[in-house]
């Protein structure tokens, strides 16, 4: 639910701005004028907007690196890799590498039907992201973690937890994803696009599903929700938000799977790439508060009785 | 009997309610009626212009409320279907392992409770929550509708929920939780929610590959294509003159609908009988 309100707010928002940009005509009715209004505003500002966007999840993202590398470096003793790998498991990793290695046999064997997700050049992208997204909502669920208060009690940092598994999920997941690519430019030879555009296509998705894996599951505490949340915009996103900018073409910058023809396709990446990162940030920032963790309620910021 | 009527009213009552205070259902059914506005309102143009043209071509009011109907329906289907497809499988699939994990099985084997009512007793819960989030997107998602579009052809909307949408959650939904039974916990409960929403995925884009829809794999198949076809194409044949080109084995008909269900809840019965099974099973090992 406190998900809902932050999006509530920025859409009460671009409404309001939105409206204050272009007054309603007497021949629209009310919700009419509100959505062109809202599409008004967005149409003229958006570039700066998602610039803006850009420049404070990178500041933010940056911020966290940065104390991450530090608390690494000072504590570089306590790292649990091992224990991490060992409960990650590679199921996920053998389906991935399974399912980026059939589809691109299959691309290469399909002659007759020639369906339009049958796209060497995009195998990785289909796969990669989606599979990684649901790892990551799944690999660190606090109902399903057993005995939280040791390792809260531990003088090392509750988050490391997180932060490790999720660098191992990165690490495994991005290598498949850097093979099939490479691979699937070698069989494209030079009528294929240039590796450098076939890696923007996954890298930013794989790193905002996995964000949002995190944050949801965290948010919610319902890892099966988290993982059908992902499906699902999975889904929309590949299949679903190209008709969808037909209708709103300055939601540009939330396309996950925008693709290099787009006119914004770098602001696009990196505004997702970014996005992904911040959503880590504000998981491992949850993490910090004990009772939320153990209990699921947030420590009140003020209280009389105390 | 009186005491299995009360157990399963009471294992109902509170699996429903157990359901909907996880969020999954509640958060699920406010994700599809999301999707249902964002799909309304990015088609209103595209209607409005629809009507323009239909309205020009001088034909009978009643034609052209079911033409602007069926320029919208069969898109609005598909989202859902894949949105049934997609999320149900997985958000529902902890239901039985979840007692395991929490050690609630150990508890029921003590007190006078069958497999066979606890099985139901899950199975009926599941299908009373997953009912109630399908009524409350398809009077929302229709309320939606007539505010951002207008009037619409009611009677297909309503087919469209009660005929497809509602009987493919209901079957999906208990197939999943009866082929979860051996997991002990809801981690790999999920995992195995995950790959079977991805199997339905293939099964279904399996349709595309020239195979024709009466076929018996097709009314096994637990995607239920003919199911999605008929919705897609088959049904409106009749209404939308360009429909009539399409070849008749690859959109369904109704008899085809009818045996894909009876399939459906076949299966639905064996994976009762398989759960029951292996229930059994691990008590006398």
């Amino acid at each position: 639910m406190r998900i809902i309100k932050p999006l509530l707010i920025v859409v009460f928002l671009f409404g309001l701005g939105g409206l204050a940009v272009q007054p309603c005509t007497s021949r629209q009715t009310n919700l009419d004028c509100a959505l062109h209004s809202a599409q008004d505003f967005l149409n003229r500002w958006n570039v700066e907007l998602t610039w803006s966007l850009v420049a404070l999840f990178g500041i933010v993202a940056a911020w966290g690196l940065w104390s991450l590398v530090n608390s690494f470096v000072a504590r570089r003793r306590q790292g649990t890799w091992r224990t991490s790998q060992r409960t990650l498991g590679w199921w996920f990793v053998a389906i991935d590498a399974g399912c980026v290695a059939l589809l691109l046999v299959w691309c290469q064997l399909d002659t007759r039907t020639r369906l339009p997700l049958l796209n060497t050049a995009r195998a990785v992208e289909y796969v990669v992201p989606l599979v990684l997204g649901i790892q990551a909502a799944l690999m660190f669920s606090l109902e399903d973690e057993p005995l939280l208060e040791v390792p809260l009690a531990c003088q090392r940092p509750f988050v490391w937890i997180l932060l490790e598994r999720l660098v191992i999920v990165l690490t495994s997941h991005g290598l498949i994803g850097l093979i099939g690519s490479l691979l699937a430019w070698g069989t494209l030879g030079a009528n294929g696009p240039d590796l450098l555009p076939m890696l923007t296509l996954w890298i930013p998705p794989a790193l905002f599903f996995a964000g949002l894996g995190i944050y949801l599951t965290l948010g919610t505490r319902q890892p099966a929700l988290s993982a059908s949340l992902l499906g699902l915009l999975w889904f929309g996103m590949m299949f679903g938000f190209d008709n969808f900018l037909f209708s709103w073409p300055s939601l540009w910058p939330l396309h996950v799977y925008l693709q290099p023809t787009a006119e914004h396709y770098a602001l696009n990446r990196l505004f997702i790439l970014l996005l992904g990162a911040f959503l880590i940030f504000l998981s491992s920032r949850r993490l910090r508060d004990e009772e939320e963790v153990l209990l699921g309620v947030r420590a009140p910021l003020f209280s009389w009785k105390r | 009997m009186t005491l299995t009527i009360h157990q399963l009213g009471g294992m109902i009552r509170y699996e429903m309610i157990l359901l909907w205070r996880r969020r999954g259902l509640l958060v699920v059914t406010l994700a599809m009626l999301v999707i249902s506005a964002l799909i309304l309102a990015s088609s209103k143009s595209r209607i409005e212009e629809t009507r323009q043209q239909l309205l020009q071509a001088a034909l009978p009011a009643d034609d052209i409320l079911k033409l602007l109907t069926l320029s919208l329906l069969p898109t609005y289907w598909a989202a859902m279907f894949v949105t049934l497809m997609l999320t149900y499988p997985v958000m529902l699939v902890d239901t039985i392992p979840i007692d395991r994990q929490t050690s609630v099985r150990e508890l029921l084997d003590t007190v006078p409770l069958t497999n066979a009512t606890y099985l139901t007793g899950k199975l009926l819960g599941v299908w009373a929550a997953t009912t109630c989030a399908a009524l409350v997107v398809m009077i929302g998602a229709g309320l939606l509708w007539w505010l951002l579009i207008g009037p619409f052809e009611i009677a297909y909307y309503l087919e469209v929920w009660f005929v497809a949408s509602i009987p493919t959650s209901l079957i999906n939904s208990g197939m999943i939780i009866f082929l979860v039974i051996g997991q002990p916990s809801r981690r790999r409960a999920i995992l195995v929610g995950i790959v079977f929403s991805i199997v339905l995925v293939l099964m279904m884009g399996m349709t595309w590959v020239g195979q024709t829809v009466n076929h018996v794999w097709m009314y096994l198949n637990p995607s239920h294509p003919v199911l999605f076809l008929y919705y897609m194409l088959g049904r409106w044949t009749s209404v939308i003159p360009t429909y009539a080109d399409i070849p008749a084995d690859v959109i369904g008909t109704p008899t085809q609908v009818a045996w894909t269900l009876l399939a459906g809840a076949a299966e639905l019965a064996a994976l009762w009988g398989f759960a029951w099974l292996w229930l059994r099973f691990r008590e006398h090992r």
